[in-house]
């Protein structure tokens, strides 16, 4: 009877224990291993609006202006004709109404539609879809058609560590129905993508090209498995060949060049870089409706979005000196996670932002496209990368996704439901990894994790 | 095995059985002084000397917090029962009184905005329904016709929805992923005063847009959506309101007042960090001043705006000088943050004290309305004082925070 005491109170003080924790996080890492965007670019929020501050040491001017560009990031465009002239022009065509429902609080869109994933669409050879175009809108404003659902269905596939323990990775099936403006060209290639946390780009953006391209390692010289490509791409802004460093294949070289296609592709929303329409001449009658101009977007308020998403800051780490965490951070390491995760840089000098200079950041990633094996592949190619590979995601933030957006959902389409699945999904060059990974014990599984979560 | 069952019974009547947990010694960080059942969560920290007036100031915010969403229900339900007369029976004089009613809710509603940005009732991630009391801008051709487009919106879309209900517009509102601004108090706004399509007044719907067989079409259709926007916004304000309400057990101002002293110093400071220097200044007044857009400004149909912005740093005020003004005119006051602060620094809570005056004052000095006060080369000066001054009031919270050992 003691003992049924005894356990009945331990579970209630354990109860007690973890409610409690969210407390003690607060002041449990010492100063100097919590800062992954040093002292200006790191942020100490770790409430749902984690992923939504300012960096701070700019100049007074970007301090507001950081503003107009959150309220165009957060705010839905509006079909035309309407009285907020500045805000409409949205569609025909869209996948959404405003950058912020796929980057919900700055964070990561969820694997349904509107809410963060789109479907990009291209033919072998590397043109567009001659009736849809690059990309599968499936909202339309209330005067035209979208271009049909998207199905997003999903089969379980189960599997087994070593040690016994059972998982189960969901595999989707994406399909497109409904079509209103006819067939899709036979071949066309599909490749599922959802949005991103948005935290710490324009540090990433600061790195220099140098310290990218030098982890390169096409030919796999050392013979490590593990080779790494850097993507190349025409950036439409500088109008010449650059490194890529976002999107999930390192396909875009500039923030500029992200919003701005973004715009275009995800709102139907005219820039001066993207001045068309996002739907092609074989969708009839799209071209008569009424629009918000030709520039939707002056490129005054856009150059405000771009420098919005250039200093949204990156937060603390929590617990980051807690003995878990530590031994997890050996394990990230000891099983070559680091070789493509790459942990820190020093920022470059480049762009007008001074608090993004020479920063010591730690985002784990070297921005190059890997070779993920068979089972992630959209088997699409995209610049210089091709249909295997995709670009090594940064891993900052990874542990506050949950608290900033309620999901985990994670990899390029939202499949993995939790980091362990993500790591479960790894293959191609990180098929040693993975295995190693499975291999060690379940204590040590989840020491891994409780590091990853401390990002 | 019985006695498992037992203790589990034990255990589960001793947590179902009790009023309110918490923590119920005063010398602890986290005190709950309306808690009636110790947890035993409590963590004492004996090196901090403030610790009592610490756990008065969640005390007054929380006293406020309550009194503030309470007669923002009241007054939303008299703009639901003015809406209600009106659209059964639509007259001038009833629309100019649900108009009214619309303006009188704003001058509570403005003021509660101070208690967003800390993950409570009003805007946590789970169920927070600030989307569907106060979002903007109003997606016009969404909802109902534009100037251009006679037949645009859900009130003039039959084949879409046959017959405008709850469910229907909810449903609507949550189409395309994120919301789609049909609801709230700005889609009442857009349905009272219509489009804003001049500069020397607010928007001119007239009252005959709801009678049948007057302007406009489908104006029974639009009687219907007006009367469920207001249920809706009436029922989001009483779930907040009842996270708040001291009778209740297991509510939010449970848990805030079971919070750790400073986490909710820290939550304090960011609220007003985030309102001053980021929503209010930003957001509302530095944006609309950069793009001179006439309608870019958060109650544009109304005009309504510079009562918004006054309101929005009314909130700011109240939480830091432990004091609210409730809607009757009766003041309610508390243990106040800034007598906190001058425990600790004197100097510093009279530069706050001071800059909550002078922002107040720079505020009232703008144009009226808004939406001119941008665009007039004369009066944009002015809106940029009041912009810069909220500004320093976010410096002079930072500071004050640091005083508390609290970084953002």
């Amino acid at each position: 009877m003691r003992n049924n005491i005894l356990i009945a109170l331990l579970s209630l003080a354990a109860i007690l224990i973890a409610c409690k924790k969210e407390v003690s996080e607060y002041y449990s890492s010492s100063y100097s291993e919590i800062l992954p965007a040093g002292e200006n670019c790191t942020v100490f929020d770790q409430s749902s609006l984690a992923f939504s501050y300012r960096i701070s040491g700019m100049s007074s001017t970007q301090n507001l202006e950081f503003f107009v560009g959150n309220s165009f990031f957060n705010q839905n465009w509006v079909e035309s004709p309407s009285s907020t002239t500045a805000r409409d022009g949205l569609g025909p065509l869209f996948n959404t109404k405003s950058c912020s429902s796929c980057h919900f609080r700055d964070g990561r869109g969820a694997p349904l539609s509107g809410e963060g994933i789109l479907l990009r669409l291209s033919v072998p050879g590397g043109g567009i879809d001659p009736t849809y175009g690059g990309q599968f809108q499936d909202h339309a404003i209330s005067t035209a058609s979208s271009e049909g659902d998207v199905s997003i269905t999903y089969s379980e596939i189960g599997g087994m560590y070593p040690d016994g323990t059972t998982y189960s990775l969901r595999h989707p099936n994406y399909a497109m129905i409904n079509l209103n403006y006819g067939a899709l060209d036979p071949s066309v290639l599909v490749s599922p993508r959802v949005g991103s946390q948005m935290i710490g780009l324009g540090l990433l953006e600061t790195i220099d090209a140098s310290d990218i391209i030098a982890q390169e390692d096409v030919a796999d010289a050392d013979g490590d498995g593990i080779s790494g490509k850097a993507n190349y791409i025409l950036d439409p802004y500088y109008g010449v060949t650059m490194l890529g460093r976002f999107g999930w294949k390192s396909n875009t070289a500039t923030l500029h060049t992200q919003v701005a296609a973004a715009f275009n592709g995800d709102i139907g929303i005219k820039t001066s870089l993207f001045s068309s329409e996002n739907h092609t001449s074989n969708q009839s009658g799209l071209d008569l409706l009424a629009d918000g101009g030709t520039i939707e977007i002056t490129d005054e308020d856009l150059e405000k979005v771009v420098l919005y998403c250039q200093s949204l800051g990156v937060p603390a780490r929590r617990n980051s000196s807690a003995y878990d965490v530590q031994k997890g951070s050996n394990i990230f390491k000891s099983l070559n996670c680091h070789k493509c995760h790459t942990e820190s840089y020093v920022t470059g000098n480049s762009g007008n932002i001074e608090p993004l200079k020479n920063v010591r950041i730690y985002p784990y990633t070297d921005l190059l496209v890997h070779d993920m094996g068979p089972d992630l592949a959209d088997n699409r190619p995209d610049g210089l990368a091709d249909g295997n590979e995709w670009r090594t995601p940064p891993l900052w933030g990874i542990g506050l996704i949950q608290t900033v957006n309620n999901h985990t959902f994670l990899l390029h389409d939202g499949r993995a439901r939790s980091i362990e699945e993500s790591i479960l999904w790894h293959g191609g060059e990180a098929e040693t990894s993975k295995n190693a990974f499975k291999q060690l014990p379940a204590n040590e599984r989840a020491l891994l994790l409780a590091f990853l979560n401390s990002l | 095995m019985k006695t498992h069952f037992l203790i589990i019974i034990a255990a589960s009547l001793f947590l179902f059985s009790c009023k309110k947990e918490g923590c119920t010694n005063p010398e602890a960080t986290n005190y709950n002084a309306e808690a009636d059942k110790d947890d035993g969560s409590c963590v004492v920290d004996e090196s901090d000397p403030y610790a009592s007036q610490k756990q008065q100031v969640k005390q007054t915010y929380a006293d406020q917090a309550f009194a503030v969403y309470s007669d923002a229900y009241d007054l939303a339900v008299i703009l639901q029962n003015s809406i209600s007369t009106f659209v059964s029976n639509p007259t001038q004089v009833n629309f100019d009184n649900a108009k009214q009613a619309w303006l009188d809710s704003r001058e509570v509603y403005g003021q509660s905005e101070i208690f967003r940005f800390v993950d409570g009732p009003i805007d946590n991630p789970a169920d927070g329904p600030e989307g569907l009391i106060n979002a903007w801008p109003m997606d016009e051709a969404y909802v109902d016709y534009v100037d251009g487009n006679a037949t645009a919106g859900i009130i003039n879309n039959l084949t879409t929805y046959p017959t405008i209900t709850e469910s229907a517009l909810v449903s609507a509102n949550e189409f395309g992923g994120e919301t789609n601004v049909s609801l709230g108090f700005h889609a009442i706004e857009f349905l009272l005063w219509g489009q804003d399509l001049s500069a020397s007044s607010a928007g001119t719907r007239p009252y005959t847009d709801f009678v049948v067989g007057g302007t406009a079409d489908n104006q029974a259709r639009r009687g219907e959506y007006i009367n469920i926007c207001a249920d809706l916004l009436v029922q989001a304000l009483e779930q907040v309101k009842d996270e708040w309400d001291p009778a209740g057990s297991s509510n939010y101002r449970n848990t805030w007042l079971s919070l750790d002293n400073t986490l909710a110093l820290r939550k304090m400071f960011n609220s007003i960090r985030v309102m001053a220097g980021f929503e209010l200044s930003g957001e509302r007044m530095y944006t609309a001043y950069d793009n001179m857009d006439q309608e870019d400004e958060h109650s544009c149909f109304s005009d309504n705006t510079h009562r918004d912005i006054a309101l929005n740093a009314q909130g700011i005020e109240n939480l830091y000088l432990g004091s609210y003004t409730d809607k009757d005119g009766i003041a309610i006051s508390g243990y106040s943050l800034s007598t906190l602060v001058s425990l600790l620094d004197a100097a510093k809570n009279t530069e706050m004290v001071n800059k909550l005056a002078d922002a107040k004052n720079k505020i009232a000095l703008m144009y009226t309305p808004f939406d001119q006060a941008i665009i007039l080369p004369a009066e944009r000066p002015k809106v940029l004082d009041a912009i810069n001054a909220l500004v320093e009031e976010e410096g002079i919270i930072i500071d004050i925070a640091g005083v508390f050992g609290i970084t953002f």
